[in-house]
C-alpha cells in the first residue's frame, strides 16, 4: 500500500514539476533575433537612413524603392521620416507624402516673350506763333527685366522749324543737317531703364497760319520698330483781327 | 446754395435728363442775338485765315465772322470765337460797338445751320494786346468768345488793344 502511494506521490509531482514548467516559460526572455532587433537602441531623427536600412528586420514591410531613401537623399526625404514607418511597422502612405511635395522645377520652360519699348513724345505748345521756342520731350522706356539691345532713336525733324539743340542724357547724338533728322544711339538700355531726352527748335518764318506741326520719333530696337505718338502743334496768326477803323 | 443757383442747378439737371436729344451738332452758326445791343439776326460767316492773318477785310458794319481754327460749332473742343468791327470808316459803328457796355448775364443766342438755337450768357470780359493770339483759344466746347477792338490811341490813330468779351452755353429748363 505505501509503495502505491509513493509512486503516486511521484507521479503527482512530477506532473507539478511540469505543470509549473509550462507556466513559467511565458516569463523567460526572450529569444535574440538574428538582426539583435530589440538589442538596437531606437533610431533617433539623427540615424542615418543607411543605419535604418541595414537594421530594418526583414519581417518589417519595406518601403517601394521610389520611397526609399537613397543614401543621399533630398531634404524632403529627411531621415527623421524614415525610421517612423520602420519601427511601428505602419509607414505613411508614401503616395500622400509624395502630393506634399513641391513640384519639380522646371528644366525647359521658355522665357516670357519681351515687351517692346515704349516711346512718348511731348510737345510744349498745342498753338504756336512764329518765333516760338518748340521743346520736344521724347521719353524712352524698357518694360522688361532683362536688357535689350541695340537701340536708336531717330526723328525726322518738320522743315518749319529750325533745329537749336538737344539735351541727351547719354548715347550718342547726332543731327543730320541735309536730311533735318537726329539720332540718338543708345545701345543696350536695362531693366526698367527709363531715359529722357529734349530737342529744342524754333518755329520759322517758313511756317504760314494755319499749318499744322506734325511729327513722329521712331525706336528701333532688337524687339523692333516701335513709333511715337504724334505731336501736333497749329501754327496760328501773329496778331488778332483789327476789328476797328476810324 | 442759394435758391438762384439751385434753380440753375436742377435746370441743367433737367437738361440732361428730360432733354438727352440735345446734343451737340456739327453745324456751323448762321445767325447771331444780342437784344441788349440791339443785334438781331446778324449774318455770321466764316472768318478764314489768309496770308497768315485773319481776313478782317471781309467784314464790314453788319457781318460777324467766326475766326478760323478756333471752335466750329456749339460743342466742339474748342470755344468759338466771333469777331466784329467797334467801328469803321468815317465813324460807322460796327456791330460790335457797344459790347464793352454788355453786362454779366445779358443774352446771346446763335442760330446753327440746322435751325437751332443755342443760349448763352455773359460771364466776363478781359482786354488783351493784340499779339495775345493763344488767350482765345479755350478747350471748351460751352463757351463763346466775342472779339472786337478797344482802346483807340490817338497818337498812333490805332486801337492797341482788344476786347474779350465771354459767354457761357445756358441749359436752363425755361430754355427747353
Amino acid at each position: 500500500m505505501n509503495r502505491v502511494a509513493s509512486t503516486f506521490s511521484l507521479i503527482v509531482l512530477v506532473v507539478a514539476a511540469a505543470v509549473s514548467l509550462l507556466a513559467i516559460r511565458p516569463a523567460l526572455p526572450a529569444p535574440q533575433s538574428p538582426a539583435g532587433f530589440t538589442e538596437t537602441p531606437t533610431p533617433t531623427a539623427t540615424d542615418t537612413p543607411t543605419a535604418s536600412l541595414a537594421e530594418t528586420p526583414t519581417d518589417t514591410p519595406t518601403p517601394t524603392p521610389t520611397d526609399t531613401p537613397t543614401p543621399t537623399p533630398s531634404p524632403t526625404h529627411t531621415p527623421a521620416d524614415m525610421p517612423i514607418p520602420i519601427l511601428t511597422g505602419t509607414p505613411a502612405p508614401p503616395v500622400l507624402r509624395e502630393t506634399s511635395l513641391p513640384p519639380p522645377p522646371p528644366t525647359n520652360t521658355p522665357p516670357p516673350p519681351l515687351n517692346s519699348p515704349s516711346i512718348v513724345k511731348q510737345v510744349n505748345l498745342e498753338r504756336a506763333q512764329v518765333g516760338d521756342i518748340l521743346v520736344f520731350t521724347i521719353e524712352i522706356i524698357n518694360p522688361n527685366p532683362v536688357p535689350i539691345g541695340d537701340v536708336v532713336v531717330s526723328d525726322a525733324l518738320s522743315p518749319l522749324v529750325d533745329y537749336l539743340g538737344a539735351d541727351v542724357p547719354r548715347g550718342e547724338f547726332s543731327f543730320d543737317s541735309g536730311a533735318y533728322t537726329w539720332t540718338l544711339r543708345l545701345g543696350a538700355m536695362a531693366p526698367n531703364e527709363r531715359v529722357t531726352l529734349t530737342i529744342t527748335t524754333r518755329l520759322s518764318e517758313r511756317a504760314q497760319p494755319p499749318g499744322e506741326l506734325l511729327n513722329t520719333a521712331v525706336l528701333t530696337s532688337t524687339q523692333g520698330v516701335t513709333q511715337s505718338n504724334t505731336t501736333n502743334t497749329l501754327v496760328v496768326p501773329k496778331s488778332l483781327p483789327e476789328t476797328g477803323r476810324r | 446754395m442759394t435758391m438762384f443757383s439751385r434753380r440753375r442747378f436742377l435746370g441743367v439737371l433737367a437738361a440732361a435728363i428730360v432733354c438727352p436729344h440735345r446734343t451737340m451738332s456739327p453745324a456751323p452758326p448762321v445767325s447771331l442775338d444780342i437784344p441788349a445791343l440791339n443785334l438781331l439776326n446778324v449774318p455770321v460767316m466764316p472768318l478764314p485765315i489768309v496770308n497768315g492773318a485773319w481776313d478782317e477785310a471781309r467784314l464790314g458794319a453788319r457781318e460777324v465772322g467766326l475766326l478760323q481754327t478756333t471752335g466750329r460749332w456749339p460743342g466742339d473742343a474748342l470755344a468759338m470765337v466771333l469777331a466784329a468791327h467797334v467801328t469803321l470808316e468815317g465813324g460807322v459803328r460796327g456791330p460790335f460797338y457797344g459790347l464793352a457796355a454788355l453786362r454779366p448775364n445779358a443774352r446771346v443766342t446763335l442760330q446753327t445751320q440746322d435751325g437751332r438755337l443755342w443760349h448763352y450768357r455773359i460771364i466776363g470780359r478781359r482786354l488783351l494786346r493784340p499779339s495775345d493770339v493763344k488767350a482765345i483759344y479755350h478747350r471748351d466746347g460751352r463757351r463763346l468768345f466775342l472779339l472786337t477792338c478797344a482802346t483807340w490811341n490817338q497818337r498812333r490813330q490805332a486801337y492797341a488793344h482788344r476786347l474779350l468779351v465771354g459767354a457761357t452755353m445756358d441749359l436752363t429748363a425755361a430754355e427747353l
